[in-house]
């Protein structure tokens, strides 16, 4: 068994559907290759550290790809994806890395978005912190 | 009114005086070392105080996983200008810096993280129209203190001026 990270980020100015069009496409492809996505994260519109392609925001997208350890054939995969990655004209990124395992827990991105959201929220509304002793 | 009695002079240094025989020969005293020594304690102002010498982050039982995708972690290990920090300054060991270099790598083509970080003109005059409102801040503030007795004082001044 291998895994693989594949990340794309999607440019800002599409419909929301292209986005889940852009993750199916992924899937169909790696299930073509008898390989199977493990795990989606959706990140959203994130700012950019800096411009692609005159962009300064993009749809970030995490698959965890497993794919089986025939000889050649995870290569092929990952080869077969990238080109289509590279011909999209809405994918302005995406890398594909290697990974001895893919956590089932959100990754860090998630976790400081959920806490960002967090200390937004949580402040001025000011939600119970702690649950009343029971007598 | 009795006076205080001196506090009493610092006992002479034992030798022959005159500053021979201060520096003997012979075995350290303890306590006596060299900075490198483990025993040796720093004194600042006569309080003891220790540098904390701490390993490298990543290895150990308690390390931090190297992830591409955590940007609040892979900041920690960059300048205010982007740039990798060099191993002596974060202690990270030679092995897991290969690592993080990798990571910082990966996570500046996601544009997580950023190649470079631009110097902004605007942020500096910014802060320093932020500083000049502080300073007018107190100035007025002390201003509106002294307030009423300004005029007063000039008034009482130009009053006989204008008298005579």
């Amino acid at each position: 068994m291998a895994f693989y990270e594949f990340t794309t980020i999607i440019r800002p100015d599409v419909p929301t559907t292209t986005v889940d069009a852009i993750a199916t496409k992924v899937a169909d492809l790696v299930k073509k290759h008898k390989g199977k996505v493990v795990k989606t994260e959706q990140w959203g519109l994130r700012t950019l550290a800096y411009a692609i392609k005159k962009h300064r925001k993009g749809y970030y997208t995490l698959h965890g790809l497993q794919l089986n350890d025939a000889v050649g054939a995870n290569e092929l995969a990952i080869n077969e994806l990238e080109y289509a990655m590279k011909l999209s004209e809405d994918v302005v990124r995406f890398m594909t890395v290697k990974v001895d395992e893919i956590s089932k827990e959100p990754s860090a991105v998630l976790k400081a978005k959920a806490r960002a959201e967090e200390a937004e929220m949580g402040a001025p509304s000011g939600a119970p912190s702690f649950s009343p002793p029971q007598a | 009114m009795a006076m205080e009695p001196l506090p009493a002079r610092r006992p002479p240094l034992k030798g022959k005086g005159k500053g021979k025989g201060k520096f003997t020969k012979g075995p350290r005293k303890e306590g006596e070392g060299f900075k490198r020594d483990s025993k040796y304690t720093p004194r600042l102002l006569g309080k003891a105080y220790f540098q904390r010498r701490r390993g490298c982050p990543f290895s150990g039982p308690k390390a931090t996983k190297i992830d591409y995708k955590d940007v609040r972690m892979l900041g920690k290990y960059l300048s205010d200008l982007g740039k990798i920090l060099p191993r002596h300054l974060t202690g990270v060991c030679a092995a897991k810096q290969r690592e993080l270099a990798t990571a910082i790598a990966r996570a500046r083509m996601l544009a997580l993280l950023p190649f470079v970080v631009q110097a902004d003109p605007t942020a500096e005059r910014e802060q320093r129209n932020e500083r000049i409102a502080a300073r007018s801040a107190r100035f007025a503030e002390r201003d509106a203190q002294r307030g009423p007795r300004a005029p007063d004082a000039a008034a009482t001044a130009a009053a006989p001026a204008a008298a005579e």
